[in-house]
């Protein structure tokens, strides 16, 4: 049964994974723009969390998660607006990760010199201890919550991104700039929209994960990490790719460690490995939906 | 008032022009010939025209306004409208979608989906396909339905017959006639001169990106486009 049991929290925690990077995986899909600062924006929702809990004791932090979604919608439209459309079409294809990784640095010291460098925590209340059990199997509440809602997640993208006009936007965009142009869709503006979706699911990702483990200013970069392992194991821009991806990765950790307690999530980079070795090309295609 | 008129229109592509002083003009309601062998320039005139080419000089005037500075998404809502050369089709979309998203701009008018079918009836049972299953003639009648779902008052077709076969060719042009009867003007960018030049009222010869001739269509002989066409 303790398999089971790694089975079914390690899917749970995947789920988690799923979401860290299915925002970094949409961007890429459409604008094929890495965002290296994708990570901090992860770690500034849970600084988010952290402080407006601490303005409204007893909330549960769940409730947070919508309106930081909708904040983190702003800025990504925002920042894309006004920083990152400047190099989307730079013919250097340095020019993004050079501004996306200055942007990272910057915002970490941001937050370094606004918060310090304490590990914090983003408590769940009576949330985080309760679990049902299901034969002799135990599943927290919280977890089983988070895999809720990255499923949740996911559906909702693939409907918005394969069944509405704008979704269609999105992928003739994606497909094709300059064509897309001669349709009247104005790109800037697509990859605004689709930054905001991006970094409202780092923030979602960002709550979901510090009611569960602790951070500081710099876990922006395991963050990060994590992110690129989940979406190239699944396949570059492939959603369903993505949570797969996050899956695998969420059992190999949870495996790992109940092997070996001290091992951290060197598990997750091991089966990260082995599927670039045996998978280079990830686990499902490489297309958008 | 001209539907369209390009005046002193030059393009560069860095430090090489590509396009020498064009003036061209289309009335409301006719069909434009544009000819000319390979590199002549007539995918970048059509290109400058849309809004896809932001280094050129002269004005380019569509019903009456100014639109050389315009890009290209904000000129396609006025109503102008590039089939492109090579067809471009979004592969990750279907082929209804494809059509659907030419009506993006939301310009009223009497094309939809409904009468794109119309137009191309072989279409219509196929719409959940992806393109790279049609032929390339299919390929061509749905970048042409695409366009029309925008309402443009002036469609630019690109190489419309390129490697095509000729019956494939004679039905997408056998479809203007009911696109010119909704009120929508047309450039025609062809290689084959006789072709064109039947299916046109004023052909524009273009020659190492000048225009070497122009005249109504019917008065021009082929010798004379022949001339114009080789420069020899």
């Amino acid at each position: 049964m303790v398999w089971l049991d790694l089975l079914i929290n390690g899917i749970c925690l995947g789920g988690l994974y799923g979401v860290l990077g299915v925002g970094l995986a949409l961007v890429i899909g459409v604008m094929r723009f890495v965002n290296i600062s994708h990570g901090e924006f992860i770690v500034m929702a849970s600084f988010l969390g952290v402080y407006v809990s601490a303005l409204l004791p007893g909330l549960n932090p769940l409730w947070l998660l919508v309106p930081v979604a909708v904040v983190f919608f702003f800025v990504g439209y925002g920042v894309q607006a006004v920083l990152f459309n400047r190099v989307v079409t730079a013919p250097d294809f340095l020019a993004p990760i050079l501004l996306t990784f200055g942007f990272s640095i910057v915002l970490q010291n941001v937050m370094f010199e606004s918060f310090g460098t304490d590990v914090r925590a983003l408590t769940a209340g009576g949330l985080a201890r309760q679990s049902i059990a299901i034969g002799s199997v135990s599943i927290g509440v919280l977890p089983l919550i988070t895999l809720a809602l990255a499923i949740l997640f996911f559906v909702v993208l693939q409907l918005v991104i394969a069944r509405t006009g704008f979704g269609r936007a999105i992928r003739a965009t994606a497909d094709n700039r300059d064509v897309a142009r001669l349709m009247g869709i104005k790109p800037t503006r697509i990859f605004n929209i689709t930054m905001g979706f991006a970094l409202a699911l780092a923030a979602v990702a960002g709550l979901l994960l510090a009611m569960r483990a602790t951070f500081t200013p710099f876990s922006g970069l395991s963050n990060l990490l994590v992110a690129f392992e989940v979406i190239v194991i699944g396949g570059f821009g492939s959603f369903w790719g993505a949570l797969l991806g996050g899956f695998l990765l969420g059992v190999a950790q949870l495996v790992g460690l109940y092997f070996d307690p001290d091992a951290g999530i060197f598990y997750v980079h091991l089966a990260f490995f082995a599927v670039v070795l045996f998978r280079p090309q990830g686990l499902m295609g490489i297309k958008l939906p | 008032m001209k539907l369209l008129e390009a005046r002193g229109l030059s393009v560069f592509y860095g430090d090489l022009q590509a396009l020498f002083d064009i003036a061209v003009a289309v009335e409301p309601g006719q069909t434009v010939a544009l000819i000319g062998a390979n590199g002549a320039g007539k995918t970048t005139f059509l290109k400058s025209i849309a809004g896809l080419i932001a280094s050129k000089r002269g004005s380019i005037a569509f019903e009456g306004a100014e639109i050389g500075a315009l890009p290209a998404e904000q000129i396609a809502r006025l109503g102008l409208t590039l089939v492109p050369e090579g067809r471009l089709l979004f592969q990750n979309l279907t082929i209804e979608e494809n059509l659907l998203i030419g009506a993006y701009t939301g310009r009223k008018g009497y094309w939809n989906l409904g009468r794109v079918y119309e137009l191309f009836p072989a279409m219509a049972a196929r719409g959940r396909e992806m393109p790279f299953v049609l032929s390339g003639g299919e390929q061509q009648m749905v970048a042409i339905g695409r366009a029309l779902m925008a309402n443009p008052r002036l469609l630019l077709a690109d190489e419309i017959s390129q490697g095509l076969a000729p019956v494939v060719v004679d039905q997408i042009y056998k479809s203007f006639p009911a696109i010119r009867a909704e009120g929508t003007s047309i450039i025609i960018v062809e290689q084959e001169v006789r072709r064109a030049a039947a299916a046109s009222d004023y052909t524009y010869c273009l020659l190492k990106g000048r225009v070497t001739l122009e005249g109504r269509s019917k008065d021009l002989s082929f010798d004379q486009l022949s001339h114009a066409y080789f420069g020899a």
